[in-house]
């Protein structure tokens, strides 16, 4: 197992190397003066020449990749030219907002769709089925920020029943030591902030579990209409067992397999989705750091970020790989062989 | 001798409508889709009032027989907007569905087929293109090449690159053995000629569904740029721009909002379904 974990660390390496060249030659091929484009045409040559130097453009090329991933593999990205904090400090503070909004959305999409996969394979094309079918539907072709918009305008400001934008109202406080307002304010035992953090996120969490709850709908009917149609579930029916323990725990602990691949590849469509669920909520998040950052053309902190996300991603998916391992034993059991 | 074969691929052709038009998920699939392209086409003629003149006297009105879907802040009829933005939308998917399946088709087929170092160069190259969130990765190119309609389209063009990369080297590693692709090697066919007219053919069906699927999804996700201010700018008659300029009219004006996210969810269902559609019918078995 752990042979299997190291292996597959190490077939990492390449990948993220492999981003850090696209995401710093990237921004070096763009036509023109990097400093100029950064500044605009008003910049005197002084602040050019001191933003050249800052952004070590001064350099070689490879001394310059040098330099960015010697510092990238201790999280060092250098200042922002936007907020003039450190790149680690900006994205160390939305980071856990971005975590926070996807783990619960997360729950919720596995929470809703798991159960209405199962129901809507065992009633095969009943009317439970096609209606969930038409949901899964459009779940799937929905554009996260319209719904998020709608969601607001409906639930926020017609029925007035939540709050729509920020993480806590005005005037709490919360201490902060993991980032995550849930999380904090349970540490804390400050149920107040608790209980209004959690008004916050309602909405956005929603939002943001819509597409994930439609594709692991869809997966799960798939797995387990695959799985209710084998043997040993004949027998389990055969030997008088009831519908609950068959589906629940003889089908679906097989059927979980597929749902848990679809699941850690939701993670990447889940961050894109959060950068557009937070905009719509106003969340200080990664998504919203990011366009802020893209539209003032800070550099350093879009390289961090790209960078970050996709070290994020990429270890999710290795823990998915570990999980199926968990999950599955006969993969385990193939994988030895070949190791 | 070549008419038979013609022959053949008309029957072929004509059975795999029938099929699609035989399930209703496909007959919707298809009408949603032509019924877009209908838009796109004659929009202009069905709508009256420019998409971008502002009449600031008819600011924010709610819908009504002379606005069917309201105004805008700028007066500007928002049916006629969203008229136009079908035709941005169905633009949008070409070209950056396009630009997806000509290289991500060249790509898998040239590492499917040269399954040696360059095949490896490839694929390790679509690894490091899917470590990138979606997104993210759609954002970066966007941050390099700068905001706007044009670059938006190039950026998620490049984000499903790989999907079909992928698709098209499975299915020619799965072809290039099979005897007729060897005889025809033996025959002295070039490599280029066994690519595309030998094994591409038998490749057309997954990647026929695929450009269906990707074509919705590139019009969800270029609007996704639109709306976050990096894809096609204001004026522009685009739904996520509309929207994007909408929000701040959430409450006074909730159609603006309405409408252009309407258009796209029901464009993006029609090319689903339409691919779900084709995907049945090109392939009964599974």
């Amino acid at each position: 197992m752990l042979n299997f974990i190291v292996r597959r660390l190490f077939h990492a390496i390449p990948v993220l190397l492999g981003v850090s060249l696209i995401v710093f030659f990237g921004m070096h091929v763009i036509p023109g003066d990097v400093a100029q484009m950064i500044l605009g045409d008003k910049a005197t040559p002084q602040t050019l020449a001191h933003l050249r130097e800052q952004l070590g453009l001064n350099q070689s090329i490879l001394v310059q990749y040098w330099e960015f991933i010697s510092h990238a593999v201790i999280g060092d990205f250098g200042t922002s030219l936007r907020t003039q904090n450190p790149v680690w400090q900006d994205i160390w503070i939305a980071f856990p907002v971005t975590v926070q909004l996807s783990i619960l959305s997360l729950l919720v999409a596995l929470a809703v769709g798991i159960p209405i996969g199962v129901r809507a394979a065992v009633k095969q094309n009943g009317w439970f089925d096609n209606l969930a079918m038409v949901g899964v539907l459009v779940g799937i072709s929905m554009p996260v920020f319209w719904i998020g918009l709608i969601l607001m305008m409906l639930v926020g400001v017609r029925w007035d029943l939540l709050p729509i934008s920020g993480l806590l109202s005005d005037g709490l406080a919360l201490r902060r030591i993991t980032g995550m307002t849930v999380v904090d304010s349970l540490l804390t035992h400050n149920m107040e902030a608790f209980w209004d953090t959690g008004r916050h996120l309602v909405l956005s969490t929603l939002t943001l579990a819509t597409i994930p709850t439609a594709v692991i709908a869809r997966i799960t009917r798939m797995a387990m209409l695959d799985v209710l149609q084998q043997d040993y579930i004949r027998t389990a029916w055969a030997k008088g067992l009831r519908y609950y323990p068959i589906t629940y725990y003889h089908a679906l602990k097989n059927a979980l397999i597929p749902v848990v691949t679809v699941t850690g590849l939701q993670f990447g469509a889940l961050l894109g989705g959060a950068i557009l669920t937070e905009t719509v909520f106003g969340l200080p998040g990664l998504g919203r750091l990011a366009v802020n950052s893209i539209l003032y053309r800070d550099y350093p902190e879009v390289q961090g970020i790209v960078m970050m996300s996709s070290a994020v991603f990429v270890l999710v998916n290795l823990v998915v790989d570990v999980l199926y391992a968990v999950v599955d034993p006969r993969i385990r059991l193939d994988r030895e062989i070949e190791a | 001798m070549s008419e038979t074969r013609a022959a053949g691929r008309e029957t072929e052709r004509h059975l795999v409508l029938k099929r699609l038009l035989g399930s209703a998920n496909g007959r919707l699939g298809l009408f949603i889709t032509l019924l877009v392209i209908l838009f796109a086409l004659a929009g202009p003629s069905l709508t009256s009032y420019d998409p971008i003149q502002q009449s600031m006297m008819d600011g924010l009105q709610a819908p009504s027989a002379a606005h069917w879907f309201g105004t805008d802040e700028f007066g500007r009829d928002i049916l006629s907007r969203m008229l136009y933005g079908t035709r941005v939308a169905l633009q949008v998917g070409i070209i950056a569905d396009g630009i997806s399946l000509v290289i991500g088709v060249l790509l898998g087929l040239v590492a499917g087929y040269f399954d040696g170092w360059l095949g490896t160069l490839i694929m390790r190259l679509m690894d490091v293109l899917l470590a990138f969130p979606y997104l993210l990765l759609a954002m970066m190119i966007v941050a390099i090449l700068g905001p706007g309609l044009r670059n938006a389209m190039i950026a998620i063009g490049v984000v499903y690159i790989p999907q079909y990369t992928r698709l098209v080297r499975g299915s020619v590693l799965a072809t290039r053995e099979l005897e007729y692709v060897v005889a025809a090697e033996i025959s002295g066919a070039s490599h280029w000629r066994i690519m595309t007219r030998h094994i591409l053919r038998n490749c057309y069906s997954p990647i026929i569904v695929q450009a269906s699927l990707t074509f919705g999804s590139a019009i969800v996700q270029t609007a996704g740029l639109g709306f976050l201010g990096l894809g096609a700018q204001p004026p522009a008659p685009e739904w996520g721009a509309m929207l994007s300029t909408g929000r701040s009219f959430i409450l006074q004006a909730p159609w603006i909002c309405t409408f252009p996210g309407l258009g796209i969810l029901v464009s993006v269902i029609g090319f689903n379904l339409l691919g779900d559609g084709l995907r049945d019918a090109l392939d009964p078995k599974s």
